[in-house]
């Protein structure tokens, strides 16, 4: 080693352990992970539905971080000290299509997602209940039960085919805001069919006349 | 081996933060750095954990939060008493009574605040992490040439290349 590079590597030795406490740090990042993963279930929605919300083919599994949730799988490790490949971020989009087949699939509707988000605690940004409905199916898919049944249709719930077209309208970027937008422009009953007709449409491949 | 996030989250979490502080110069945007790649790397803990080397790769997501950190950074750059580390460091009494080459390392410590960050990495990388010029460019994302311009500019602005010099050249004479 060179004359700087030992005043360097004790310049750096002694003062790395001025680094914050680990146990804080660890509750910390418990939380962040929550908020990372609802983030990346809307990613995955807004990426299925610009895939044309109907795409599929496989996937890669997420591990569960909701409470409840059994501990992610476990995994070999081995830590040479050579880099690893560069690490990527990019959802998978079409993990949601087959998440929320398997949700919808099950019988589970919007009134469910609405109930499974209290029980979950997770919360409902702009009425978007797929976060839910992911990982409602991504459950199912694990071959693990939800906390509540289906909701029997005819009891004034959403039919399942309303629910996906929701989902769909949802998926692209669409908010409450536009549904009132698009009900005026398309002069239905409320902003809640305005939802289903744009997903409908939306499912259809189709454009809606205003953007997200 | 086999561990779950948790189990590597216990293992190597003070290690990381160990190599943010030192990354970083700034206990806080250690922390918030180490934070926020952790996070990430537990919900896709499946794909991380598939790498060769999970903790290899949970570093390099640390120096790329570092060398991409926007989110505060001018702020938590203009450093007032009491918030660097080596005040904190002279709080706890961990400074000069003592050895003359603590009180350089501090010395030293404070003008490394004074680099780029990739500089700032680059020696980091190669006297803490001791790893060579490619391996240092493979996570830099650079070549190896700007590798060693970034490591002779740094050293420049630390001024070690002229002590360094000087402290031959008078050797030589004596």
């Amino acid at each position: 080693m060179t004359d700087h590079g030992d005043r360097l590597r004790e310049a750096f030795e002694t003062h790395e352990n001025l680094a914050p406490d680990p146990a804080a740090v660890y509750a910390r990042v418990r939380e962040l992970a929550r908020t990372h993963r609802l983030r990346r279930r809307t990613a995955q929605v807004a990426g299925g539905a610009a895939l044309g919300a109907g795409l599929i083919a496989g996937g890669i599994t997420l591990p569960t971080l909701l409470p409840g949730a059994t501990p992610p799988a476990t995994v070999a490790v081995a830590v040479p000290p050579a880099a690893a490949a560069a690490p990527s971020s990019t959802p998978s989009p079409d993990q949601l299509k087959r998440e929320w087949d398997a949700y919808f699939a099950a019988g589970y509707g919007y009134d469910d997602a609405l109930t499974l988000a209290k029980i979950w605690h997770l919360p409902i940004k702009n009425g978007d209940t797929g976060p839910v409905k992911a990982e409602a199916g991504q459950r199912l898919l694990d071959g693990k039960k939800l906390p509540i049944k289906p909701t029997p249709p005819g009891n004034g719930g959403v039919t399942p085919k309303e629910d996906r077209e929701v989902s769909a309208f949802f998926a692209a970027g669409y908010n409450y805001a536009d549904a009132v937008t698009l009900a005026k422009l398309w002069k239905t009953a409320d902003p809640y069919h305005a939802k289903i007709e744009g997903g409908k449409k939306l499912l259809a491949g189709e454009t809606l006349p205003i953007r997200p | 081996m086999i561990v779950t996030f948790e189990q590597f989250a216990v293992a190597r979490l003070p290690s990381l933060l160990r190599y943010a502080v030192v990354l970083t110069g700034d206990r806080d945007l250690a922390q918030d750095i180490v934070q926020e790649v952790l996070a990430r790397a537990q919900v896709k803990w499946r794909q991380v954990s598939g790498a060769d080397a999970p903790e290899a790769y949970v570093r390099r997501m640390v120096l790329n939060e570092y060398l991409s950190w926007r989110r505060t950074w001018a702020v938590r750059n203009v450093h007032t008493v009491g918030e660097r580390l080596v005040d904190l460091d002279d709080a706890h009494g961990g400074v000069p009574d003592h050895a003359q080459d603590v009180v350089d390392a501090d010395d030293l410590w404070n003008r490394l605040a004074t680099l780029g960050r990739k500089q700032r990495a680059v020696l980091v990388l190669r006297y803490y992490e001791q790893l060579d010029d490619d391996a240092i460019a493979d996570l830099v994302g650079c070549s190896p040439a700007t590798v060693r311009s970034h490591h002779s500019r740094a050293l420049k602005t630390l001024r070690l290349t002229s002590e360094h010099q000087h402290r031959i050249h008078a050797e030589e004479k004596s």
